[in-house]
């Protein structure tokens, strides 16, 4: 089972890994269609720590999975093929227990324009194209996919 | 207060058809040129502090900027260049010396680019390096001019202390101070890993890369910072600097702000306070006092260590070579003006000095007239940008090459030249942990290796096209090269007759 | 005509071949010649030459001294100059029979000198080290005249033409000698000159070659920081001086002039055992300058024997041979098998590995050069 590995000391913080994991789960895969067009700015779900030169929080796939016990719809889950722990937005119901219960900050709300509200976390970009967008975009090697 | 006649020399072309201001250029740039504007929802940049390091163009996710020159048209005129005016404007406001990163960017004749190599047909067969052994490997040091034997009719001659090198490069010296730890360490570990050295420069040689201190040239230069028995002794060869090409005739600089904890520790001076090396070292008056040092150095060390002497191409650098193999040293490393340095003064580094191609084949020629080519090795440097700079190096009678700027390059360095700032945007040639973090050693030195080992396979192509296949029989082959536009008097400096001769 | 050769280094495609005879026994020259003829092919007609050894046995302590000259003006230049450093013992023409694709011969001389003691005492030099200085200075500083061979009871006969013609312009069937070499030539660029024909010799040293070196300018300007100077820019010119240095004036034993000319691998030496290891290492280091790169296959004679050998890559053809107390070398093997039907052994030597006959200890052929 896998999961994304941040090296602080190699982080410089330039939060590229924002932007294409924003990209990596648009429906065009292009940056720029994805910011304007689908309007997906905050859609990202690894997050650039302000202010600190280098830490970017992304899922740590935990094995005790609290966001899945504390999932009052059963969209939070582990996916039987991967191992990983995945949001089903479609189920998601927007209440934020999962938020609530994380104890590393890394699951994110999200509200569409038309209200639709669901909780956003690194999904080890299985719903998007292979290797995970944020380790290929790290430009200095800090994040890294291992296995657990 | 009057006004600064001060303009930018760089403008960020920003497109708005890509940029979706997601501010990773704002984050990257040391010298504060972007900035997000939440009233105007935009990214506008502050040109004024453009250094054209090109981190943010690197960086962009879509590729949306560009930098471009500023376009500052002043009236044509080639006496009066733009850069001769703002030249003046600068020392006008401030004052102070011009100070330069970097090697000259003049336009004064590349000699390298002036000379063509032979490849072999029919006489004489070109050899395949895919399919035959071809030898780069290289032994610096002095060498006896014979053997002799023992009773038993083996060789009873045992060779001087030398430095064995995989191929004919090395990293030249770039001290910790003027460049980061990690930047220092990337070439450590390359150097290790491809069977060369890297050199320590005049900084000392800080603790963490004392697992690679095999491959380490320890430099002894006049401010003698960071020289203590231990640092001599942990090197493969002591490098005594009387000068560098950039700037001939005085010495190196470290500005004050570049210095901390660390360098100060390794350094042995108080932080802070500019590093500035005295012009010549004080104990080297004279010729007979060169040889006074190099032979100190040797009993120090136990005449284990092979000491070479590092100085800059000038006029006479041929008689200066030859009293120097007779010093007693056994390398020689010949820098020319076009070599790079993290501090200079400006018309120092653009109008001392002489080109390496020159001076080196005046050294080679000089010393083997003299019948004392044997006992020192030849080191040459002061821009070398490619494998074929040294393949014609070695052509007119260097041993080796030592590079600097190229491996700067490879690791990130897009030569902007201002390293005296200490706002080295790719972590090279800082102290700001903020920016030295950028440079990730495990990944420099993986691009330090393709580098150099992609250069070894382009000299063994080029050996053997030329029917060689052991680059002994290539140093000092002058018949291997031919100039073109060159005038008699050059060619004849270098020893080369003109192409179609 | 002289100065052809000097302004341009020239490749050198040939034949080469040699027969030497370990007991000491004589031989006439017709069989060398015959075996050079049989390789015609390989030369074009502008240069052949012949080395001789054990051939003057009535003048055993005197250089046989041959001398090529464009005029009358040259020879009485250099035999002022021979008369102030030599006794010459005789002078005369080098006999040769009328041969129709021989044209426009020199004026070919031979002395048989001695060096005058005292002027040799004066000089600081050893005999050796005098006679090698007076040939070289009249190559190099005397207008129209070419010493072509120099040493004892021994002799080089060259010039432009096949080399069957050569042998028989000069009457090689009338010499007799117990070592034997031969060259044909193949120059691309000049017309040819009399002086520039295989082999070059200095002293007893000679060497005829096929191939074209290309280390030749950094072995120049190598043996040229220890007082030679090569004025034909030859292959054979430069490779004679680099033996002449280490075989004479270092004094090294003849088995490690091929570990220097054509040193194996550093991969090789690197899985030698450690006495090996070093020996090889400190030759290749302090030998660089005469590491030989290229496709060479070279007969070295001298008093005594002669070594054969290829550069390492093996990119020229040489076979040798053994019948009785004769051995064999050349270019190709039918050259072997033409002049000797019986053989013993026949074989292809590797590239860097040397063929070395020398003649018996107790052999008595005069003056023989100390190699071992």
């Amino acid at each position: 089972m896998k999961k994304i590995k941040i090296n602080s000391s190699l982080c410089v913080g330039c939060g590229r890994c924002e932007v294409f994991c924003t990209a990596n789960h648009s429906a065009s895969r292009d940056i720029y269609k994805a910011y304007t067009l689908e309007g997906l700015r905050g859609t990202n779900r690894i997050h650039l720590l302000e202010g600190n030169d280098g830490y970017a929080v992304q899922c740590r796939q935990c094995k005790h999975t609290p966001c899945v016990f504390a999932c009052i719809s059963g969209s939070m889950h582990v996916d039987p093929s991967s191992g990983a722990v995945i949001n089903d937005t479609k189920k998601c119901v927007g209440c934020w227990s999962c938020i609530a219960a994380c104890p590393n900050g890394c699951v994110f709300p999200y509200h569409e324009k038309d209200g639709t509200k669901y909780a956003l976390k690194c999904d080890l970009c299985l719903s998007a194209d292979g290797e995970p967008a944020c380790v290929k975009a790290c430009p200095n090697g800090a994040l890294t996919l291992v296995e657990v | 207060m009057s006004i600064s006649f001060q303009m930018p020399r760089y403008e960020v072309l920003r497109r708005e058809d890509r940029c979706v201001k997601c501010r990773v250029c704002e984050r990257q740039c040391a010298n504060l040129v972007h900035r997000y504007d939440a009233d105007l929802d935009k990214m506008i940049a502050d040109e004024m502090q453009c250094v054209n390091c090109q981190r943010c163009v690197v960086m962009c996710p879509t590729r949306a900027i560009a930098i471009r020159r500023y376009p500052l048209e002043y009236r044509e005129n080639a006496n009066w260049t733009e850069r001769a005016i703002v030249e003046i404007q600068r020392q006008a406001e401030g004052g102070g010396v011009l100070l330069s990163g970097m090697g000259s960017p003049d336009d004064k004749p590349v000699y390298w680019d002036h000379m063509m190599l032979n490849a072999s047909q029919v006489t004489n067969p070109s050899i395949d390096p895919l399919r035959e052994p071809m030898e780069t490997s290289v032994m610096l040091g002095c060498k006896p001019d014979s053997v002799t034997l023992g009773a038993d009719g083996s060789v009873k001659t045992k060779l001087p202390p030398q430095v064995r090198l995989s191929m004919p490069v090395m990293f030249s010296a770039m001290s910790f101070g003027s460049i980061s730890l990690n930047a220092q360490k990337s070439m450590a570990i390359a150097a290790k890993k491809l069977g060369i050295t890297f050199n320590t420069g005049e900084g000392g040689l800080h603790r963490d890369l004392e697992e690679y201190k095999d491959a380490a040239v320890v430099q002894v230069a006049s401010g003698r910072f960071g020289v203590h028995t231990d640092y001599l002794s942990a090197g493969c060869m002591i490098e005594i600097k009387i000068g560098q090409g950039a700037k001939p005739g005085i010495g190196g600089h470290l500005p004050g702000r570049k210095v901390n904890a660390d360098v100060s520790v390794t350094r042995m001076i108080p932080e802070g306070t500019d590093a500035i090396s005295p012009a010549p070292h004080h104990d080297i008056y004279s010729i007979e006092d060169l040889r006074q040092l190099i032979f100190s150095l040797k009993e120090a060390t136990e005449y284990k260590k092979p000491v070479c002497v590092k100085i800059a191409a000038v006029h006479n650098v041929a008689a200066i070579a030859s009293g120097i193999v007779r010093a007693g040293a056994d390398v020689i490393a010949i820098d020319g003006f076009r070599g790079g340095t993290g501090a200079a003064p400006t018309r120092f580094r653009d109008n001392v000095g002489i080109p390496v191609e020159l001076a080196l084949a005046a050294v080679d020629s000089r010393l083997r007239k003299e019948g004392i080519r044997q006992r020192v090795s030849l080191i040459c440097c002061g821009s070398i940008r490619n494998s074929a700079d040294i393949v014609k190096a070695v052509a007119i009678g260097a041993d080796a090459c030592y590079i600097a700027s190229s491996a700067l390059i490879a690791m990130g360095c897009h030569m902007c030249g201002t390293c005296f700032t200490g706002k080295c945007n790719w972590g090279i040639a800082t102290q700001d942990e903020r920016l030295t973090r950028r440079l990730n050693p495990e990944i420099a030195s993986e691009r330090l290796v393709n580098l150099l080992s992609a250069w070894n396979h382009e000299i063994m192509e080029m050996l053997g096209g030329m029917g060689l296949n052991s680059i002994e029989a290539l140093r000092g082959n002058r018949l291997m090269l031919r100039g073109i536009g060159l005038n008699q008097k050059e060619l004849d400096v270098l020893g080369i007759a003109h192409a179609g001769e | 005509m002289l100065y052809n050769e000097g302004r341009a280094h020239l490749p050198n495609g040939c034949a080469i071949s040699g027969i030497i005879d370990t007991s000491g026994g004589l031989f006439s020259g017709s069989d060398i010649i015959e075996s050079i003829a049989l390789m015609h092919e390989r030369s074009n007609g502008l240069g052949g030459g012949f080395a001789a050894y054990g051939i003057y046995p009535d003048h055993p302590d005197e250089y046989a001294i041959h001398v090529f000259y464009d005029d009358l003006k040259a020879q009485e230049n250099v035999e002022a100059f021979l008369e102030k450093h030599f006794l010459i013992m005789l002078s005369e023409r080098i006999p040769t029979r009328k041969n129709a694709n021989i044209v426009r011969s020199p004026i070919i001389w031979r002395y048989f000198a001695q060096p005058l003691r005292n002027r040799v005492a004066v000089s600081g030099y050893d005999e050796e080290e005098y006679v090698a200085r007076c040939v070289i200075h009249v190559n190099n500083d005397f207008d129209g005249a070419f010493v072509f061979s120099s040493g004892i009871n021994m002799g080089a006969f060259k010039g432009v033409g096949y080399p069957e013609d050569i042998g028989e312009f000069y009457m090689l069937d009338n010499y007799h000698g117990y070592s034997w070499t031969a060259h044909g030539r193949f120059p691309t660029n000049t017309p040819g000159w009399w002086g520039g024909a295989h082999p070059f010799t200095l002293l007893d040293f000679s060497i005829v070659h096929n191939g074209e070196i290309s280390s030749y300018d950094a072995n120049r300007r190598y043996i040229e920081m220890y007082d030679y100077h090569c004025s034909l820019m030859t292959d054979t010119e430069v490779m004679t001086y680099l033996a002449d240095m280490i075989l004479r004036r270092h004094a090294l034993p003849i088995h490690m002039l091929p570990k220097i000319f054509a040193a194996p691998m550093w991969e090789e030496i690197a899985r030698m055992d450690d006495k090996s290891r070093e020996e090889y290492e400190t030759l290749r280091a302090v030998y660089a300058g005469a590491l030989i790169n290229g496709p060479f296959s070279i007969i070295l004679g001298f008093n005594g024997g002669f070594m054969a050998l290829n550069d390492r890559l093996k990119l020229r053809s040489m076979v040798t041979a053994k019948a009785g107390s004769k051995v064999y070398v050349a270019s190709e093997e039918s050259a072997i098998r033409r002049i000797e039907k019986n053989l013993d052994e026949i074989w292809t030597p590797r590239g860097g590995e040397p063929v070395i006959a020398l003649v018996d200890e107790n052999a008595d052929i005069g003056r023989r050069r100390r190699v071992l």
